[in-house]
């Protein structure tokens, strides 16, 4: 039972199909607006954003340091009840070099997106992007901190740090 | 337990945009697959079907909304989905429904319609990201893609050369391929020189996003002969789901792919993969992601299956022909779809019937690997004739 | 009820308010445009048969979802319907109160399975009655889209 194209289902069309009228089309959107409770844990790290801190969790039985902070472990499901300052500093573990918009738009200045993992953190880190920093001399296990808006202009947000640039 | 076979599959086109609803297509690959096996709807005692998130073909509970296209009209219907991981999962589901004695047939359906997001579905992806810390910064489902080829190349002090070989490879298997979509004869220059969108990834290091479906017929070792002469039977079956802190852990090693074919290949009796799995298909949206896996499938060792590529041990006249039906790089990537297109592929490799697809080397055992969401799921199936 | 009850206060730090951007473009299928060509061109309501049920089906497709057989075979059912069952709408998708209550109803015609959801107008909500016989009023052609908006809504037929 050898496969041929005769066999197969399906009629593709080509983007000009639309715009020449061949084929019939309906536009809608989607009308949704989210109201999301934070949640105990980010909450608490929300509010420490706005006060230009990392806060992070210990799990009792497992010993990690994590964030962002939860109030479960997830590897060992206990509750999570203690708290750490984390410094706001660490280190590169990946990066891009990104030219596209979530929309698949196309930028002229790229963005650098990073998984920055925090010093004092077990293996554990944000997703966020690094900037004052030339696309080129971007390195993995690069040294990295915090710049923070104002704090008048924070308010209790991930965008309350700007980027992550290199540790001078 | 009852031993689970796969009897017959079906396929469509695959294409960037279907002028076909997600129900037409899911009828055109469930009715190939009946036609094949020589049923009809009533010999369908139940159906197992999958497709990706809602927001894709913009309808809401999908798969309730598909199922009179999957057979499901007063079946025992049941959808199922782990992302990108769908398309071999949805077989393990159909798999335990068979094996637990209730069922003697499933019907397996995976369809998957991404065109009608508009402009680009890509903009349905923004919603993987942690809706509080994450998608503020305006993500983009290449970043992540991105941060894990980057780690796992410096990591293992890969090549970008090496990797784009498997692209070169699969798109040229896909030539033969009538179902695939984008499916080309290019080198490691052109996939270098292709545009960077998110580097280290280039414009032909990704799968392209596309309509298509694909379905199997399961039957249980009870009735499975009346169907076909030469069922392949699923020996193997694994499943893992990782954590979504996706950036507490170390990118360059997929560990929960590696739990998941664990657990496969314990219950298909396997104890060295690379040996006794001769055919493999495991997922590759991006080209590295093939190498990825094949290292988490642990047919090899870290950081070693560039050189299984470099060496042409995974061409189609290679000793273990990986991705022999193009993979999602060559006939595209509709979601679910995709993993079901897989395990037909093995099926109709094991059964020696894929044409000019066909692998060289005699095989026994081949595997169908699936991924999805944030860097988390694994999904594995073990086939043998 | 749960349906109406809705959250307005964004508290503090407690909640974060966001949308999320999804446009679509919808294809309407094989059989979903032979329909809508029918009603934007000629004028007519399509059904399709199938030869396994031997059951005619609107909305029409092009396979059958009871015994999967191909429904080729189409017929123009014409514009008028009979009302299977009916609800008068008083408040909008927002939960606003809507200036005059509208009726939507479930249209049937005789002899064919299923039947199409749609408004009634020219017609009080007191005077709507199931089995009432009602008739397609259609858009100018030129304003048509092919879409179901291309009947404005049913009128009662004498």
């Amino acid at each position: 039972m050898k496969l041929t194209r005769e066999m197969l289902g399906g009629t593709p069309l080509k983007e000009n199909d639309f715009d020449q009228g061949k084929v019939l089309f309906y536009d809608d959107a989607l009308r949704t607006a989210y109201n999301w409770d934070a949640g105990v844990a980010m909450g608490k790290f929300l509010a420490g954003l706005k006060q230009g801190k990392i806060l992070g969790v210990r799990c009792r039985k497992c010993r990690r340091v994590v964030t962002p902070p939860r109030m479960f472990c997830e590897e060992c499901f206990s509750p999570i009840e203690e708290w750490v300052e984390l410094k706001d500093t660490g280190v590169v573990d990946s990066f891009s070099i990104c030219y596209v918009r979530w929309d698949a738009g196309r930028i002229k200045k790229p963005e650098l997106p990073a998984i920055i993992l925090f010093d004092g953190a077990d293996h554990a880190g944000i997703l966020h992007l690094l900037g004052e920093v030339d696309p080129k001399d971007v390195k993995i296990g690069m040294k990295v901190q915090a710049v923070w808006k104002p704090e008048k202009e924070r308010t209790g947000s991930i965008l309350d740090i700007k980027y992550f640039r290199p540790l001078s | 337990m009852k031993r689970v076979a796969i009897v017959s599959a079906g396929i469509t086109k695959f294409m960037r945009r279907a002028q076909e609803t997600g129900r037409e297509l899911s009828f055109h690959a469930a009715n190939m697959a009946l036609k094949n096996a020589g049923m009809t709807l009533a010999d369908v005692q139940c159906v197992a079907e999958s497709t990706a998130p809602d927001a894709f073909d913009g309808v809401h509970m999908n798969g309730e909304y598909l199922s009179d296209g999957s057979g499901g009209w007063r079946k025992p219907y049941l959808r199922s989905y782990v992302g990108g991981g769908s398309g071999v999962f949805v077989t393990i589901h159909g798999w335990y429904q068979v094996a637990s004695g209730m069922f003697d047939t499933c019907l397996v359906v995976a369809s998957e319609k991404m065109s009608s997001c508009h402009p680009h579905p890509q903009a349905a992806f923004l919603n993987i990201f942690d809706n509080f810390i994450e998608r503020p910064l305006g993500c983009n489902l290449l970043w992540i893609f991105a941060l894990e080829m980057n780690r796992y190349m410096t990591v293992h002090k890969i090549a970008h050369e090496q990797i784009a070989l498997v692209s070169v490879k699969n798109k040229k298997n896909a030539l033969d391929n009538p179902a695939a979509q984008i499916p080309e004869k290019i080198t490691v220059k052109d996939v270098l020189n292709s545009e960077v969108l998110a580097w280290p990834v280039h414009r032909l290091d990704i799968s392209p996003t596309s309509d298509g479906a694909a379905a199997l017929v399961l039957a249980s070792e009870d009735v499975a002969y009346k169907y076909t002469d030469k069922p392949v039977w699923i020996d193997g079956v694994g499943w893992c789901l990782d954590t979504a802190y996706w950036t507490n852990k170390d990118l360059y090693y997929p560990r929960y792919v590696e739990k998941a074919a664990a657990m496969a290949y314990k219950m298909a009796g396997i104890t060295n993969p690379r040996k006794e799995i001769h055919v493999a298909e495991p997922y590759d949206p991006f080209d590295y992601k093939e190498l990825h896996h094949m290292e988490g499938l642990m047919l090899c060792g870290k950081g070693e299956a560039p050189k299984l590529t470099e060496k042409g041990v995974t061409q189609r006249d290679g000793d273990l022909p990986t991705c022999p039906s193009g993979g999602l790089l060559g006939v595209g990537n509709p979601i679910a779809a995709s993993g079901t297109m897989k395990v037909a592929e093995i099926f109709w490799q094991l059964r020696e019937e894929a044409g000019e697809r066909q692998v060289t080397r005699k095989c026994q055992t081949g595997l169908a690997q699936a991924w999805g969401d944030l860097m988390q799921v694994g999904t594995v199936v073990v086939l043998r004739k | 009820m749960a349906l109406i009850e809705k959250l307005e206060r964004n508290l503090d730090l407690k909640s974060v308010f966001m949308k999320i951007p999804l446009n679509h473009r919808y294809t309407l299928g094989v059989a979903g445009e032979k329909f809508f060509r029918a009603l934007k061109d000629e004028d007519k309501i399509l059904a399709s048969y199938c030869p396994g049920c031997k059951l005619w089906f609107l909305p029409p497709a092009i396979f059958c979802e009871r015994c999967f057989s191909q429904m080729d075979k189409w017929k123009d059912v014409g514009l008028s319907a009979a009302v299977l069952s009916f609800t008068v709408a008083h408040y909008d998708l927002e939960g606003r109160k809507l200036p005059e209550p509208e009726v939507y109803a479930f249209l049937g015609w005789r002899g064919i399975e299923g039947g199409l959801i749609h408004r009634l107008g020219e017609i009080k909500p007191e005077k709507v009655s199931i089995g009432m016989k009602v008739k397609a009023k259609l858009a100018a052609k030129k304003q048509r889209k092919g879409l179901i908006t291309d009947i404005i809504y049913f009128v009662p037929e004498k």
